[in-house]
């Protein structure tokens, strides 16, 4: 699965934001993720896949940021 | 009387009651009247540790249709609740829908348990399940005042956003303490209700450990909750939620609201004597103060919802408490019922349940019987039960709603029909 996936996956658990709009420009904050939804969001995609970013993964900023941060840690195709 | 610099009137302009049977207020109201009750047996629990209680519970509501992914994302089931049930308050008011905070409106919201779903998920899943983290959440699923917070956020409501956690008086004084923001001029508009969800496990099992839940089966489940009968046997746990919309009178004259009822006056007080044995002293005090807030006769008070939670001792003392402050001549004729027997005891917000039943029955002039009372325990008499049947009452004026809460804190809200608004 690509990062992009996954991380469309997860938004669309969490919020009312449809996936097919997720675009590696989307801005987190124009989808209305903010800090705190990330948190939120970033718990729910390593429950999904079993891992853990770990507390210094920054704050991205876009789309693009998360799935960099994610091929990081599972060596996806980002 | 108490001196104030400022004295606004305050009304009812709104309300709800959630209730798992469902429908809007006047529909709970329809099924009360009618003596039906919404308590069912309940499983809880897993096979191993399980039980069955008579209790008041939902089926599960589709929050995230109602509210959305991110609200239900972070909010406990009782914040949830609390969401819906001052949405259809508001709607109720005709208040229009907002993004502007005004600093002259506010919440205040009675729960008793609060985010207790979330910790006790939250501690099955670290210590039964093995997990290590637990959602970032967390913390503001889990705490009291998530659902004032949430309540808040949601209408602009920049003045005040607070909870009160009094037990059984949650919701009483949560609206009580809102009626006075509003009548020494701090605020003009609030949300006042209360929501639980207290059919936790851990919940449970700390309330039978007690023996104060009334037993029943599948079949007698509906009947469990017997205020004053001689053979109650203790309260029914149930889930609820419901909230008043308060206004200034200048406020809601000057948008043309719907005056439902006026509150009139708001006693309160502390028994400080136990911790679950109720004092009639304590009662009466709190009764007394409400009735002398309002400047009304005692034969105004046409209906008094009790606070009538089917224990052996708490309904007798209630009843006690009414003949001391009405003298017995008058209380032998005060309209007296206990609508727990069909909504169940929903803790922190049955205080607003009880109170919005009480502008109803104003409204309407229709008073709610306790349900299944057909037998009056000697201990219990000395006021006119309304038993099993609804009451028409044509003159009605104006109607107490009591609320006693374990540790010992007593509220009574006054209600008026309107007159001269």
């Amino acid at each position: 699965m690509q990062a992009l996936e996954i991380i469309r996956t997860g938004i669309a658990e969490n919020t009312d934001i449809a996936p097919e709009t997720v675009t590696p420009d989307s801005r987190l904050d124009e989808l209305g993720i903010d800090s705190f939804a990330l948190l939120e969001l970033i718990f729910s995609l390593e429950e999904q896949m079993n891992i853990e970013l770990g507390s210094d993964i920054g704050t991205p900023e876009t789309v693009q940021g998360l799935m960099d941060i994610l091929s990081e840690h599972l060596a996806l195709d980002a | 009387m108490r001196e104030h610099h400022h004295r606004e009137r305050v009304v009812v302009t709104g309300l709800s009651i959630l209730d798992p049977f469902g429908g809007d207020s006047n529909a709970v109201m329809d099924r009360l009247l009618a003596g039906q009750s919404s308590v069912r047996l309940l499983d809880y629990g897993d096979e191993s540790t399980g039980g069955q209680t008579p209790a008041v519970y939902f089926d599960p509501i589709d929050f995230e249709k109602r509210l959305g992914k991110a609200t239900c994302r972070s909010t406990d089931p009782f914040a949830r609740l609390a969401l819906l049930a001052a949405d259809e308050a508001w709607t109720h008011a005709g208040l229009p829908s907002t993004t502007e905070i005004d600093p002259r409106a506010g919440v205040n919201w009675g729960t008793a348990l609060g985010g207790i779903n979330t910790l006790e998920d939250g501690y099955r899943g670290l210590w039964k399940e093995g997990r290590k983290r637990l959602s970032p959440m967390s913390v503001v699923m889990g705490m009291s005042n998530a659902a004032s917070a949430q309540v808040g956020m949601r209408y602009g409501l920049g003045g005040q956003a607070v909870t009160h956690s009094v037990a059984c008086a949650s919701a009483a004084i949560a609206i009580g303490d809102a009626y006075e923001r509003i009548r020494d001029g701090h605020m003009d508009l609030m949300l006042a209700g209360g929501s639980d969800m207290p059919l936790a496990f851990g919940v449970l099992r700390a309330w039978d450990a007690m023996h104060m839940l009334a037993p029943g089966d599948k079949s007698s489940a509906h009947r469990a909750c017997r205020p004053f009968h001689p053979d109650r046997r203790g309260l029914v746990l149930a889930e609820g939620a419901a909230c008043l919309v308060l206004e200034s009178l200048s406020r809601a004259q000057a948008r043309g609201a719907p005056i439902l009822a006026e509150i009139t006056g708001f006693g309160a007080s502390n028994d400080a004597n136990h911790v679950v044995r109720p004092q009639k002293d304590g009662q009466v005090r709190a009764i007394r103060q409400a009735l002398s807030e309002a400047e009304f006769p005692l034969e105004s008070i046409g209906y008094v919802n009790a606070h009538g939670t089917a224990t052996t001792e708490g309904d007798a003392v209630e009843v006690s408490a009414l003949r001391e402050v009405f003298g017995d001549q008058l209380a032998a004729k005060l309209p007296v019922s206990a609508t727990k027997a069909a909504h169940g005891h929903a803790m922190g917000a049955t205080g607003a349940i009880e109170a919005a039943i009480t502008v109803m029955a104003l409204q309407r002039k229709q008073l709610p019987p306790t349900a299944y009372l057909d037998e009056v325990d000697p201990a219990c008499e000395g006021v006119d039960h309304i038993r099993e049947r609804p009451r028409d009452v044509t003159g009605i004026v104006a109607a107490l709603s009591n609320s006693f809460a374990f540790g010992g804190s007593n509220a009574v809200l006054a209600f008026a029909r309107p007159n001269g608004c």
